[in-house]
């Protein structure tokens, strides 16, 4: 087994943890989901976070050793890799409900659609990026995943292996 | 009649019925789901069931489990939320036998595709420490993403032999309990999988016992003192059931406890093919598909010394 393939780091809480070999820190995560979508910090008091690979974040709720030999810890929460940082399709699922911006809701038509990758035309304006897409069925919300919305287009990032192909 | 008729005839001496045993091997299992506590309700799934038009039956022993009329469970919505996992009726047994508390740290030695292991983390409502390990490497990928899927963040997945597990990744050096879903011949999934006895030998009864055996005494070996492993299989053959709790037991570090099941269920055997067992071992508990209209299943509850 090749090490550096399943070695967990975890995230220093600020910058001045300078040993760390982290690319970024649990506060610039934090800041991030509460300045995108308003979840506010409190909320992952229980997590740790852990980086696999460079911008690929973990989030955990318990605590291990800082540098982890393992295949998995948790759920894959956010990649940091790129320009903007985006959520994945289960930390969206999971932590969604607790959004209060950048988060749009859809009637089940148009959820169908999302859910077998299809981008929606939309008559809503919002900032351009990563939003939260949620359902509304039967007096319910459901956390569906993540879209990239511009110009009034929303793109479903529902990943390839978990696309449902409707009749 | 299928070839399994042949090898299930060993089991004449088990049954009270055993031509109704056969009968049943020989008809289909209908999809189950189970209802994934740690991100939804089974009001919100029966609601969602119903405003996407997919009939359920829920399941009479168990109100988180629903028999489903679909033949692709996984291409659903509920599915893709997390809400639902197909897992048959007798599978969401052993982790309600282990009966794991909130908190607790658990290992689940063969976990995948984790089934078990994610029906447990619900029993913690997500809470403490599940390790999940599995020595296939292609079978992890499954692993992986049900525990996502189905939102369970207090996971750790390890990849390697159950035999050897090592705790060095860890900060700790023993658990509170342990699940030993152990690989086995199969028998008990004929109804699903027809072709499962295909391969069927005595001789790689003999092989898996072997196995079973070590990976069970691994886990005794990693549990604390007062705490409790589970051992199943989804096999009818005493060779892969009792005589590995016996042996187990003759080692010494263990004892069988006494334990309830919401469904059928018949005494652990003590005795097979003129071997005499331990007479504890009566206290295992063995599901034939007849008795419920289920899967095959044998459990045991074991407390460390
Ligand atoms: C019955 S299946 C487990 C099903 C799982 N518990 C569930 O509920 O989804 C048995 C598993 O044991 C694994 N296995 C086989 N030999 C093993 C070993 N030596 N150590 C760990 N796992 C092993 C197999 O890869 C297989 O995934």
């Amino acid at each position: 087994m090749n090490s550096t393939n399943t070695t967990f780091n975890l995230l220093p809480f600020d910058k001045s943890h300078e040993q760390n070999q982290s690319t970024i820190t649990r506060m610039e995560l934090l800041e991030f989901w509460h300045n995108r979508f308003g979840i506010l910090p409190e909320i992952f008091k229980e997590y740790t976070f852990w980086e696999k690979g460079s911008g690929k974040i973990w989030a955990f709720k318990g605590n291990l050793p800082q540098k982890t030999e393992i295949e998995a810890l948790g759920i894959r929460f956010t990649t940091t890799n790129q320009k903007n940082w985006k959520p994945t399709t289960n930390a969206a699922q999971k932590f969604g409900h607790h959004a209060t911006k950048n988060v749009l809701s859809l009637p089940l038509d148009q959820i169908l659609k999302f859910v077998q990758r299809d981008s929606l035309y939309l008559d809503w304006i919002g900032e351009p990026g990563y939003v939260i897409v949620r359902g509304n069925l039967s007096n319910h919300t459901m956390q569906i995943g993540v879209g990239l919305y511009s110009n009034g287009i929303l793109h479903s990032q529902i990943p390839k292996s978990r696309q449902l192909h409707l009749p | 009649m299928s070839d399994f008729t042949s090898i299930f005839s060993r089991y004449e001496p088990l049954l009270e019925d055993h031509s109704q045993f056969l009968d049943v091997c020989n008809t289909p299992l209908p999809y189950v789901v189970r209802i994934n506590t740690i991100k939804t309700t089974i009001e919100k799934s029966i609601d969602i069931f119903s405003d996407l038009s997919i009939d359920v039956i829920p399941c009479k022993w168990n109100p988180l489990l629903f028999q489903i009329n679909t033949t692709s469970p996984g291409n659903t919505l509920p599915y893709l939320l997390g809400w639902i996992h197909g897992q048959e009726e007798v599978s969401s047994l052993p982790p309600l036998v282990l009966d794991p508390s909130p908190g607790d740290r658990v290992w689940d030695a063969c976990a995948s595709p984790g089934s078990k292991t994610s029906q447990l983390a619900a029993l913690m409502n997500d809470m403490g420490l599940l390790v999940a390990n599995d020595s296939n490497l292609r079978r992890m990928p499954a692993l992986r993403s049900n525990l996502e899927r189905l939102g369970v963040t207090i996971a750790a997945v390890t990849h390697s032999d159950a035999r050897h597990f090592s705790l060095k990744p860890f900060d700790f050096t023993v658990f509170d309990s342990a699940l030993v879903d152990a690989p086995c011949s199969g028998e008990g999934t004929i109804r699903k999988n027809p072709s499962a006895l295909r391969k069927w030998s005595l001789e790689k009864l003999f092989s898996l016992q072997k196995l079973q055996l070590s990976i069970l005494r691994r886990a005794v070996n990693v549990v604390k003192s007062g705490g409790t492993v589970v051992y199943s299989t989804c096999t009818f053959s005493p060779e892969e059931n009792e005589l590995v709790v016996d042996k187990i037991l003759s080692e010494g570090n263990c004892t069988l406890i006494p334990f309830d099941l919401p469904i059928l269920s018949s005494p652990g055997v003590t005795e097979w093919d003129g071997i005499q067992l331990d007479s504890s071992l009566h206290l295992c508990k063995r599901i034939w598909p007849n008795q419920n209209n289920t899967g095959g299943f044998f459990i045991a509850k074991l407390e460390v010394k």
